[in-house]
């Protein structure tokens, strides 16, 4: 290995980026792009759904009700329905999330302690309707307890940690860091490699004393500073924009980055190699990286909910390791047990890209 | 550059020239298609050597087997005392090579491309300036330096191509058809930069299919069917007699006999040229009584012919010859 052909390659590398304007912007806005594009569109809480209650009793005890519903940060109370034809419409139209009724004989039977209210819920977006019922469910249990006037003889006092106010954005932002690194790392580099082998610089390449490895070293060593900028600037934004806690420090954030950023790098330069065009490898890189990292990395699907089959898959998924240890060094912090477990499968996966990038690159026919 | 028309002396290397290239044996299969078979070549020190043949002769597998970027099935390649094939990046040391197309990078200036070349040859920081400097010198590239090299006119781009591979001071260059689609004051100019080259000891192998400037080389290989057919030094080979002879027809109207000449036995070929028609006549063809003929059949059907004389050949009647009887089993 010598040093200076892998500098003369790298910075070769370094001209044809600062050259290529779009490639820059590409590697640079993309990030802040899908982190806001994300931290902003994916909502996996709801606030302020449009809610319509439709008080037949008109009493103080259903007043109350509304009231609760009102106060809620969850539901927005729309004004104007009175009654359940007109509700029905808006669900339909889209208007209204949901609606809640309240019968003319709710007072009384709440007395009796017998009381029935019921829900309409607009179950288009299953996540939102399941989120509504369980807020919904929420607020009638505690005005049921404060009704009863008796406190229960079992009571769940519950503390958060990590995400103490429950807001999936601050779950969301480290995972799409991870999707950053991912797309970031594969797409550029799968590009880089099946250029030259496009358009024939290789065969210049091929009769200078250059190694394959001094080649592919001084090709990726530019991605691979970009890639870690592009984890500062998510970063900053991540702390300064979204607000999210860097609990596990700086250092431990930038060494995993590093060693993720590897893995999807030589996954990249193997994907460049075996497709030999850009167009191709672009494609494959979309699908092999990607689609993985935003589907099957626990990034927005629990994978514990996922069937056997894809949870079993997740494991080949680099992005799988890198998006628990992102969120676990945002909001947790790092745990020896958790680094260990973690990290070990991606050293692991390291191992074998390079094992088979090494052999692939044969085909460019540089030196060994 | 007056002493390189000089006709060289009959001993193929020049006195006192160390052999920078020996290829023996060089054979290169394909499946079952030999694309070069049992090659023997040596090129010297500050020789021009000329590689020659149509497309599919063998030439481009042959050079790409020098430069090592073929592996040969048999035979041994050694270039300036290394082993070609065992101790391929200590060879590649030696040798710069122009590829047929510009093989460098467009989008980087051409100093770029230079700086990169270097560094990939691993020269020291202050030698990659200096040797940057004088390519940039030796080619006349100073004016372009800082210009994307795409852009660029062909004729600057083959400069280009040639500066990045004399930057590590190689003791061979090949050459791989460096004048094609340049034009002929760059062609010109290309050929003078060759002998100074040359002239500094640098060994050149260049392969060309304009014959014209074949005979600017020191010494010529024609290549046919993945075999050298003939070789030495241009003069040497236009000065032995052709096995065709050759005869030119002078006359203001001269042309016009193309048409009924076709149908004589003994003419091989006819080239009509301006005012001159060139005919080749079988092998073993009298020279004599066929122009007494001729001058009898041109002056009854009226033509008026200035002279007929037995022509000398060029290298292509004499590529063309070669070729004829190596075709023709006997």
């Amino acid at each position: 290995m010598n040093l200076q052909h892998v500098r003369a390659m790298a910075r070769k590398e370094w001209w044809h980026l600062l050259r290529d304007p779009r490639s820059l912007a590409l590697m640079l806005l993309m990030p802040t792009m899908l982190l806001f594009l994300f931290g902003y569109a994916i909502r996996l809480d709801i606030t302020a759904a449009p809610i319509a209650i439709v008080d037949e009793s008109g009493t103080a005890a259903s007043r109350d009700l509304s009231a609760h519903f009102a106060a809620s940060h969850a539901f927005d109370v729309q004004g104007g329905y009175t009654d359940r034809q007109s509700v029905r419409v808006a669900l339909q139209r889209g208007d209204l999330w949901a609606a809640l009724l309240i019968p003319a004989d709710y007072a009384p039977r709440l007395r009796q302690g017998d009381a029935r209210i019921q829900l309409l819920i607009d179950g288009v977006d299953a996540n939102t309707a399941r989120l509504m019922h369980n807020y919904a469910q929420l607020l009638i249990r505690s005005l049921a307890l404060q009704a009863s006037g008796k406190t229960p003889p079992l009571q769940l006092e519950d503390r958060v940690f990590f995400n103490e106010t429950r807001e999936s954005r601050l779950a969301i932002v480290p995972g799409v860091i991870a999707l950053v690194m991912a797309v970031i790392g594969a797409l550029m580099t799968s590009l880089t490699i099946a250029r030259e082998m496009e358009l024939g610089n290789l065969v210049m390449l091929r009769t200078t004393p250059l190694t394959r490895n001094e080649f592919l070293l001084g090709k990726l060593a530019p991605y691979f500073v970009l890639g870690l900028v592009d984890l500062g600037v998510a970063t900053a934004a991540a702390v300064w924009v979204f607000d999210v806690p860097l609990r596990g420090g700086l250092m431990g954030l930038i060494g995993v980055s590093a060693l993720f950023l590897l893995v999807v790098m030589l996954q990249g330069a193997m994907i460049s190699i075996i497709a030999g065009n850009q167009l191709l490898a672009s494609q494959i890189a979309l699908i092999q990286t990607f689609l993985p990292a935003f589907l099957l990395s626990g990034f927005i699907f629990a994978i514990e909910n996922m069937p056997l089959v894809l949870q079993y898959l997740t494991y080949a998924v680099p992005a799988r390791y890198y998006v628990a240890l992102s969120k676990a060094i945002f909001l947790k912090g790092l745990s020896p047990l958790m680094l260990w477990s973690v990290t070990l499968p991606l050293v692991l996966i390291l191992v074998v890209l390079l094992r088979v990038t090494l052999v692939k690159a044969r085909r460019l026919g540089l030196l060994s | 550059m007056n002493s390189r028309h000089a006709p060289p002396s009959p001993a193929l290397n020049p006195a006192g020239k160390s052999t920078i290239l020996a290829a023996e044996q060089l054979t290169r299969r394909f499946g079952t298609f030999t694309a070069v078979q049992a090659l023997n070549l040596s090129i010297a020190a500050g020789e021009v050597f000329g590689l020659l043949g149509a497309n599919g002769a063998g030439k481009t597998t042959t050079i790409r087997m020098l430069c090592g970027l073929l592996p040969p099935s048999a035979g041994h390649i050694r270039l300036a005392d290394v082993d070609m094939v065992r101790h391929p990046r200590r060879a590649r040391a030696q040798l710069g090579y122009v590829t047929q197309h510009f093989a460098l990078y467009g989008e980087l200036s051409v100093r770029e491309n230079l700086v990169m070349q270097a560094g990939l040859y691993g020269l020291s920081h202050q030698r990659q300036q200096a040797r940057v400097a004088w390519a940039l010198d030796v080619l006349s590239l100073h004016a372009v330096a800082d210009r994307t090299s795409a852009a660029l006119p062909l004729g600057f781009r083959r400069r280009l191509d040639l500066a990045a591979a004399l930057l590590h001071e190689p003791r061979i260059l090949f050459l791989d058809e460096p004048t094609s689609g340049v034009d002929p004051l760059a062609r010109q100019q290309f050929w003078e930069l060759i002998y100074t080259l040359a002239s500094s000891g640098i060994a050149i192998l260049v392969t060309t299919h304009y014959m014209d400037e074949a005979a600017y080389c020191d010494r010529l290989a024609m290549m046919h069917a993945g075999r050298i057919i003939a070789e030495g030094s241009p003069e040497s080979m236009l000065s032995q007699p052709l096995p065709t002879p050759l005869l030119e027809i002078r006359g203001p109207n001269c042309a016009e006999c193309a048409g009924w000449l076709a149908d004589w036995p003994e003419i091989q070929e006819i080239f009509p040229h301006a005012g001159y028609l060139r005919l080749r006549l079988k092998a073993g063809t009298e020279v004599k009584p066929f122009r007494e003929r001729l001058l009898t059949q041109l002056r009854q059907r009226g033509v008026q012919a200035v002279s007929i004389d037995t022509a000398a050949p060029s290298l292509e009647d004499i590529f063309v010859t070669l070729l004829e009887s190596d075709s023709t089993p006997t």
